[in-house]
């Protein structure tokens, strides 16, 4: 059975990141048909934009290395706000993936939630279905939508 | 007088798909100006997404309508409403870009609210916080209801309801 923690981010990190943002962009990207030269231009692009992005629309959110037997495995950006704890962001890369370290992660931030009684909530881009049926199975109902996004929420149940 | 009487609705087809698919992408600009691709990857990009939304929409909202917007007969948008019992929830307005700034999309919204009034109803919509076309919805009378940091809902209410 894996072992998989949380640490927070060191500026260290700052290359690993760059690197867990591009492999959570690789199939959609792959469909464009561009080389390598290309790839690496755009995903380091939509890295800094979406860093500067986070940066001031979540100035509470805490970042930190995902690590599955002490190995980094991606990253979680979380916020802890007052009324609700969100998943800002959620990757792993593509050699872990499959092994149920996001359902684990997200699983535990509804235990702290639900001892917080507080709901937990994310959004997701139209597009990425994956990650939206996974949020989905894991009992987050979709409470808004937009023409680009899914709000959703998971509701601890009462006690 | 803010009702052209040129704009016109009319049902979408599959014969429709092509401008369809340019009003999707005139509406997702932002991503896609800041991108250094080619038209052909942008198609790429704007035909899967949108294709993603139609199988979402069909399945979630079957009673929605979608209409392509007509300016003298000509198509400049596209409108999806799905009529609920308390309210129209507008899923999507967009109007290509050259089409923009002539009054099209006021018509179009002016006209839901006049029918919502008209059944006693609200006229709904959900928009990010950094979208463009809230400008319009608040010139036009809409009020946030709810902003949860990336979502906004805009909601109009007629005022003698």
């Amino acid at each position: 059975m894996s072992e998989i923690k949380l640490r927070p981010v060191s500026d260290h990190d700052e290359a690993f990141l760059r690197d867990v943002y591009a492999s959570s962009r690789d199939a959609e990207v792959a469909a464009f048909g561009w080389d390598e030269v290309q790839r690496a231009a755009f995903l380091a692009m939509q890295f800094s934009i979406q860093q500067r992005a986070y940066a001031m629309q979540y100035p509470l959110a805490r970042t930190s290395v995902i690590l599955c037997d002490h190995v980094p495995a991606g990253r979680m950006i979380v916020e802890r706000l007052d009324g609700e704890i969100s998943l800002t962001d959620i990757a792993v890369l593509p050699d872990f993936r499959g092994r149920g370290i996001a359902s684990a992660l997200i699983r535990e931030l509804q235990a702290e939630a639900a001892a917080a009684a507080k709901p937990v909530t994310l959004h997701v881009d139209r597009g990425n279905t994956a990650a939206f049926k996974l949020y989905e199975k894991l009992g987050f109902a979709v409470t808004s939508e937009t023409q680009m996004n899914f709000a959703m929420q998971w509701t601890p149940p009462d006690k | 007088m803010s009702d052209l009487p040129n704009i016109t609705l009319r049902s979408v087809t599959r014969a429709d798909r092509e401008i369809l698919l340019a009003v999707y992408a005139a509406s997702r600009i932002i991503e896609l100006s800041m991108l250094p691709w080619n038209d052909s990857q942008k198609r790429i990009f704007v035909e899967h997404q949108y294709d993603a939304q139609t199988s979402y929409y069909a399945e979630k909202y079957p009673a929605a309508t979608h209409d392509v917007i007509l300016s003298d007969g000509t198509a400049v948008g596209r409108l999806y409403v799905d009529r609920r019992t308390n309210e129209i929830a507008i899923l999507d307005v967009a109007v290509l870009t050259e089409f923009r700034g002539q009054g099209i999309g006021t018509t179009v919204i002016k006209r839901l609210q006049a029918e919502a009034a008209a059944t006693g109803r609200a006229v709904g919509v959900f928009v990010e916080v950094f979208n463009p076309s809230q400008k319009l919805f608040g010139e036009l009378g809409f009020a946030v209801v709810a902003d949860d940091g990336m979502n906004r809902r805009f909601e109009w209410r007629d005022a003698a309801a």
